[in-house]
């Protein structure tokens, strides 16, 4: 499918493939490096049930892998949009993006976290910062954005001075906004619903690291494990990927 | 393991009754989890019943042994049908079944041999497991085992391009225990696989890559028994594969032929009519 969309693509279409992120970004992964990457080909690469979404359904149908392969995909671009509003943004922009790029999205069941307003300035590759944190800086992409932002309004009703980063483009990255905001703030935790390994968390990593900031610095999301099976509420639960698990893993890193 | 000659009423009985079985505790199963391929699994219920019964060389509570013929679901997502079944044998305990989906349980709506005794290889993903079963047929022979190794797959999943990668592999291995079954139930999750991506003509395909092809209806107990045991007892030149023909949904009227029963759930009046239905049939 990938490369048959690639086809199409080199024809002058710009094409949208769209399949289960475990069928589209693991499976066909040497298709999307070798057919539509290498060659910069138009093709809009829609993964969706991504993380831990399919719940139950089981390993086969999880993707928790999915960022870390297509970020390490030369010419790629990568986007988790937080809610409906952003990806539509998101297409939109996708438009002017000569090359191919990979969305990782929900069930379609993700709750709203921009008005219609909200949005007027999007801007592919440039994170939205809600709040600053002296604290703390939360860095979230895509489905955990929402519980993320909730967890901040727990913490800062604790007192706590926390600021949230909604990291929409994971390629090319917005290496400015997270030294700038991991700068401000004593401690950063990035949250994915993604193994932490090579992801989101390594993404920041890499840009601290080589920006030389020194910060308390935890990666959050699925740790370098397949998941249970279960309903997908009791494994954001479980873990601690909803907004009190957030908060909680928050109150750990400020000790 | 019963010969050739033995098919009496009781055995037909029995495996009937089994088929039944595997349609109620679907239905019980996908109750718990609250959504489930209720069709997909219904359509292979004989499939299962006739193997499990009749067919597959097995020790009751011994899910590892060495010699047993394996199995492997290639349409995971009809497990739900497979696991009452596994824990009739002794190999998974019922208490576990109620548990089906939910958090921790190791039954999730695809098989997991990691977490599950009695799965021989996981699904989920299609087009996997044929050449899965190629690799254990590869190892009974290198290992000089007597075992065969059955792979269950969906006619939807012949569009999955690693089915064909197999089954030219097969043939030119020579891999003669190596048993394909296909429950042709001419649905997928989208719509029937004639209007998605037409499948046929699925025997001259199979004889093309050098199996050799049966056919049979996948729901009559006789035909089906009596056709799986010439296979395993007779002389066998080729890989082989039974095409097996069958409803998507079989056995619940309003299941039938509906192919928005890919996926669903029964709420609780439904429920009830799908099992006086299903009991109907005795």
């Amino acid at each position: 499918m990938v490369s048959a969309a690639a086809g199409l693509a080199a024809t002058g279409l710009q094409v949208h493939v769209a399949t289960f992120a475990s069928f589209l970004a693991l499976l066909c992964a040497e298709q999307i490096r070798t057919d539509t990457a290498y060659t910069k080909l138009p093709v809009r690469l829609i993964g969706h049930h991504t993380g831990i979404t399919l719940g139950f359904y089981g390993t086969s149908h999880h993707a928790t892998e999915d960022l870390a392969i297509t970020r390490s995909i030369a010419n790629l671009t990568v986007v988790a949009p937080a809610d409906p509003r952003q990806l539509s943004c998101m297409l939109r922009a996708s438009v002017d993006v000569p090359g191919p790029m990979y969305f990782r999205i929900g069930r379609g069941r993700d709750p709203e976290v921009y008005g219609a307003e909200d949005l007027a300035d999007f801007s592919l590759g440039r994170a939205i910062r809600h709040g600053a944190g002296e604290d703390l800086a939360i860095i979230a992409t895509g489905s955990m954005v929402h519980p993320a932002l909730a967890a901040a309004e727990r913490l800062r009703a604790e007192g706590v001075s926390v600021g949230v980063v909604d990291m929409h483009t994971i390629k090319p990255f917005d290496t400015d906004t997270v030294v700038d905001v991991a700068r401000a703030a004593r401690n950063v935790l990035t949250v994915e619903e993604h193994n932490v390994i090579g992801g989101l968390g390594s993404a920041v990593a890499e840009a601290l690291a080589e920006a030389g900031v020194s910060v308390n610095f935890r990666r959050h999301g699925i740790a370098d494990q397949y998941s249970l099976v279960g309903p997908p509420t009791h494994l954001y639960r479980h873990y601690q990927l909803d907004a009190d698990g957030i908060a909680a893993v928050a109150r750990q890193l400020l000790g | 393991m019963t010969s050739s000659t033995e098919l009496d009423q009781e055995r037909i009985q029995l495996l009937e009754e089994r088929a039944r079985f595997v349609r109620t505790e679907t239905v019980r199963l996908i109750d718990i989890a609250k959504t489930g391929h209720y069709a997909s699994t219904f359509s292979c219920a004989e499939i299962f019943a006739v193997l499990y019964y009749d067919i597959l060389r097995l020790r009751r509570g011994e899910p590892d042994w060495p010699q047993r013929d394996r199995f492997l679901l290639g349409k995971g997502h009809a497990a739900v049908g497979l696991y009452p079944l596994l824990a009739d044998w002794g190999f998974v305990d019922h208490e576990v079944l109620n548990g089906y989906t939910r958090l921790g349980n190791p039954l999730g709506d695809h098989p997991d041999m990691v977490n599950v005794p009695g799965i021989d290889f996981s699904s989920g993903s299609l087009g996997h497991n044929l050449s899965v079963g190629l690799g254990m047929a590869l190892g009974a022979r290198y290992a000089s085992e007597p075992f065969d190794v059955y792979v269950l797959l969906g006619d939807g999943e012949q569009e999955e391009g690693q089915v064909w990668e197999a089954a030219m592999a097969a043939a030119h291995h020579d891999v003669r225990n190596l048993i394909a079954i296909v429950d042709r139930n001419k649905y997928s999750l989208d719509g029937p696989t004639d209007e998605i991506n037409q499948v046929e003509p699925l025997p001259d395909k199979w004889r093309a890559f050098g199996w050799n092809v049966h056919e049979v209806d996948g729901h009559d107990i006789v035909a089906l028994t009596t056709l799986l045991r010439s296979i395993r007892d007779g002389e066998r030149t080729a890989p082989t594969v039974v095409i097996a023909h069958t409803v998507k949904g079989k056995g619940v009227s309003f299941m039938e032929e509906e192919f928005g029963w890919h996926l669903g759930w029964l709420d609780t009046e439904d429920e009830r009519d799908v099992h006086r239905e299903l009991e109907a049939r005795k």
